[in-house]
């Protein structure tokens, strides 16, 4: 308490016993918040891993069940992006140097378009499913907070393992994923490559995309009960 | 005869992929900084000459390479994976040549314990034996060795009938056939553009019979197969090159800070 009264001005703090202990009790108090505050705690290199082979884990269970009707299907991948990944940043990820020139109205229909896009795609190739294992093998950091998750997806026709990078950071006290790599190939980079071919080649503008995925999406929804009543 | 055959035919079709550079025109590059560094970046000028080569091809895959793959995989998968394996060891010697040039010396002597054993123990190369004992294949070719050399991959190039490639990647491909011992073998029969010509179909078909639906899955969720093959091609080309070692970056988008305002999809649109 003596420390105390030196360096701090008498005027603020009397140096009443009591006061000064309300003080320090304050200050431990919030020391102890922000340590286990969601907020500030990052992700660790294991963290990151045991995410990843947990999230996998549980989609593989999830999405090639025997016998399972396409809506389903997509209902329960839906689930699991909006769960495991950062869809918003992904988004806008995609648009690349478009994002900056597109209105709030259009980025918020291009959004929606995108994530039924990225369901409907997506959740198909699980329909290709034959018994494939999945595991994680070794974690890297990425700057602070940003991992790559390296694994591996066994094939048991005895074709060479396929790699899979999982692009991850903790925000907000959760794990997401931010990209997929497969056998070095970004889907992020794919997918931005490929609208922004759309969108130049529809003179330079964002309706061309958003048409476009319309389109698409409308196409594949109308696929649901075929392939429902084909499987 | 030597040599002149193959040449020739090479020759003819450069003079093709000539006289077509010179009837479509070439893109004009932007002005506009931000465009300008994206239209680098795909680092496609002959943009318009390549998609028309791109639809000639899904023509030809459509009547000719797809029906022919599809009909393949009725063969028996293990005689399928012998002549897999095949095609494999008979490009191994080109491997190794590659791996040395490239002094990753630790990948030449795999190569060339998996050619010693497979040969031998894996009868004329029909099974992967190196495989079970731990020697694992990869893949050298003298345009990933022209990349480490440090050479640029060039604009991107699609050739008919053989698809996506780049100027690196042609000359790699004509420089691995002198680096091809089996060249010479049947150079001397005169019957070395037969031999690329039969090699290249069994290659060509157990390559596609291998991504039959791969390639439809990604084509029916393309908005642009063209603009999503290019990018599958080059990113593809690249890790090859990096050899997939740790350490090495993964691509991927770097990682985003800022906290704009997102509007949240409505969740009730997205399953219909």
């Amino acid at each position: 308490m003596n420390m105390m009264n030196g360096y701090i001005p008498r005027r603020l703090f009397p140096a009443r016993p009591f006061l000064c202990f309300s003080l320090w009790a304050a200050f431990m108090a919030l020391g102890l918040v922000l340590s286990v505050s969601p907020i500030r705690a990052e992700g660790t290199l294991d963290g990151a891993g045991t995410f990843i082979q947990d999230f996998g884990d549980r989609a593989v269970n999830a999405l090639t069940e025997e016998g399972l009707a396409t809506k389903v299907l997509r209902s329960r991948f839906s689930d699991l992006y909006d769960e495991g990944f950062d869809a918003p940043a992904i988004s806008r990820f995609v648009l690349g140097r478009y994002w900056k020139k597109t209105a709030k109205e259009e980025r918020k229909e291009f959004m929606a378009l995108f994530n039924k896009f990225v369901v409907q795609t997506y959740s198909a190739k699980f329909r290709h499913y034959s018994g494939e294992t999945f595991e994680v093998t070794g974690t890297q950091p990425e700057g602070s907070n940003v991992f790559i998750v390296s694994s591996k997806v066994l094939q048991p026709s005895g074709d060479p393992p396929i790699t899979l990078s999982w692009r991850v950071s903790k925000t907000n006290g959760a794990y997401k994923i931010y990209d997929i790599t497969v056998e070095g190939v970004s889907m992020a980079i794919t997918q931005r490559s490929e609208f922004s071919s759309v969108i130049r080649n529809g003179g330079g503008k964002i309706a061309a995309l958003i048409d476009a995925l319309r389109d698409k999406t409308t196409k594949l929804a109308s696929k649901e009960d075929e392939t429902a009543n084909a499987n | 005869m030597r040599y002149m055959r193959s040449l020739r035919f090479t020759g003819h079709l450069a003079s093709i992929a000539l006289i077509a550079f010179f009837a479509t025109a070439c893109t004009t590059p932007p002005e506009d900084p931000e465009a300008l560094a994206e239209y680098q970046e795909i680092n496609d000028p002959l943009e318009p000459m390549n998609r028309k080569f791109f639809a000639f091809n899904r023509g030809l895959d459509t009547v000719l390479f797809k029906p022919l793959a599809k009909a393949y995989v009725y063969i028996p998968k293990p005689a399928r994976d012998s002549i897999h394996n095949m095609i494999n060891n008979v490009k191994t010697p080109v491997n190794l040549a590659n791996d040395i040039l490239q002094g990753e010396l630790e990948r030449a002597a795999t190569t060339l314990g998996r050619f010693l054993i497979n040969t031998t123990i894996g009868i004329g190369g029909m099974f992967d034996v190196a495989k079970h004992m731990g020697l694992e294949r990869h893949n050298e070719d003298f345009g990933q060795t022209l990349a480490v050399w440090g050479s640029p991959t060039g604009p991107y190039i699609v050739i008919p009938v053989l698809g996506p490639s780049s100027p690196r990647a042609i000359v790699g491909t004509v420089a691995d056939s002198f680096l091809d011992p089996l060249t010479y073998v049947f150079e001397n029969q005169d019957a070395e553009l037969e031999y690329m010509l039969v090699r290249g179909g069994i290659e060509g078909i157990d390559e596609r019979s291998r991504v039959l639906d791969v390639l439809d899955d990604i084509e029916e969720s393309s908005l642009d197969f063209y603009a999503t093959i290019r990018s599958l091609y080059r990113q593809r080309r690249e890790a090859e090159i990096l050899n997939g070692e740790e350490g090495t970056d993964v691509p991927g988008p770097s990682f985003m800070t800022e906290a704009d305002d997102f509007p949240s999809p409505d969740k009730a649109s997205l399953v219909q």
